[in-house]
């Protein structure tokens, strides 16, 4: 199945050899809203490299100004566990989170919604230390920001890990924290690195 | 062959004090872009970036964060006319550095963002540091072309400075 005729453009860097010790492997920039990306059969695309790093740039649909990214492993849709803190120009703020849906970062928020200007986006990188390990939770370190015309501008360093697992990660998603009407817009960019270990 | 991921576009070391640093014809071959800018002198020395040349009006906006040995804040500088990328970068002859990564800086359908880091150690007192990240904000869907580093304090940046933009494909 084209991946195009998904909304997304797609292109893949590093996998015909060549590759160097930090690896573009995928890019997808959505043609039209999509509800979540995922980067998956990380066990194959990935397998040549130690940590995998995910770089997105996005917004959402939301109804609001501001939106939260949202991360899930696997598919597992219970048992993460968050940490983290973010400012938002007047204050930092920490947070802790368990037994939650999907990991991210409750502090502040990361990505501009619908009723912010339309050419603003926010940034998240996103690394996966020791993907393929078998004898480790998950876990996932993050940083992000956005900034936006009516001065709700935030910077966070957050992190999260299943906690039921030590199962290799072979797939990420990413999505609005938020359950409907929250789809990523058509421009957001999320590209997938690996770094040799 | 795979394309390269990560490419040093140009580099320059200063050889006469300057109170700016500036890359030009940065060509739109790469997804994000990335800065490091390092330096070491006796005083304090700031570094405020701006794009395509543009320095005045109020386009430009910072959020960060700073965390000393004792204490954390956060400060924003909205609508400026320019990014406010350190509190100081070098201070008692300690050498500092920042980074900048500058995501998606050709797209012509996006604002430009930008994620700093800095930190800067200067002695052995339990403050005697900071670390700071930031996320700043050129609101202009223009693809970037050229940024330029200006210590903005009416001092020049000494001989040795040295910036480095790297490419990164996406």
């Amino acid at each position: 199945m084209s991946l195009v005729l998904l909304g997304l453009l797609n292109s893949q860097a590093a996998a015909a050899g060549g590759a160097g010790a930090f690896d573009l492997i995928e890019t997808q920039v959505l043609t039209t809203t999509a509800t979540s990306v995922t980067f998956s059969s990380l066990d194959t695309v990935a397998a040549d490299y130690k940590t995998l790093e995910i770089r997105a740039v996005a917004r959402t649909e939301r109804a609001d100004y501001q939106d939260q990214l949202a991360v899930r492993l696997n598919g597992a849709t219970s048992s993460y566990t968050n940490h983290g803190f973010g400012g938002n120009g007047g204050s930092i703020s920490a947070f802790a989170t368990t037994n939650t849906s999907h990991i991210f970062n409750s502090a502040q928020y990361d990505l501009p919604a619908s009723l912010e200007t339309a050419n603003h986006f926010g940034f998240a990188v996103i690394t996966l230390t020791d993907f393929a390990s078998a004898n480790k939770r998950p876990i996932v370190s993050a940083y992000s920001g956005k900034s936006q015309g009516t001065q709700i501008q935030d910077i966070n360093i957050w992190s999260g890990f299943l906690t039921n697992t030590t199962n290799a990660i072979t797939s990420v998603t990413l999505s609005s924290r938020f359950t409907s009407n929250s789809d990523f817009v058509a421009g957001c960019r999320f590209s997938l690195y690996g770094w040799k270990g | 062959m795979a394309t390269p991921t990560f490419e040093l576009i140009d580099s320059t070391t200063l050889t006469s004090a300057s109170s700016s640093i500036t890359f030009s014809g940065i060509a739109s071959d790469w997804r994000d872009l990335h800065l490091v800018f390092k330096l070491k002198d006796s005083a304090t020395r700031n570094a405020f970036l701006t794009f395509n040349g543009e320095t005045t009006g109020t386009n430009y906006n910072t959020t960060r964060i700073l965390s000393t040995g004792s204490s954390t804040s956060s400060s924003v500088y909205f609508e400026q006319a320019k990014i406010y990328t350190a509190y100081s970068i070098t201070y008692l002859d300690n050498p500092g550095i920042f980074t900048a990564t500058i995501f998606d800086y050709a797209q012509t359908n996006k604002d430009k963002i930008c994620f700093i880091e800095q930190g800067l150690s200067y002695g052995t007192g339990a403050n005697d540091g900071y670390m700071i990240r930031a996320t700043g904000m050129w609101e202009s869907t223009s693809a970037i072309t050229s940024l330029t580093l200006t210590e903005g304090g009416g001092n020049n940046y000494p001989i040795g400075t040295t910036a480095e933009l790297y490419g990164i494909a996406g």
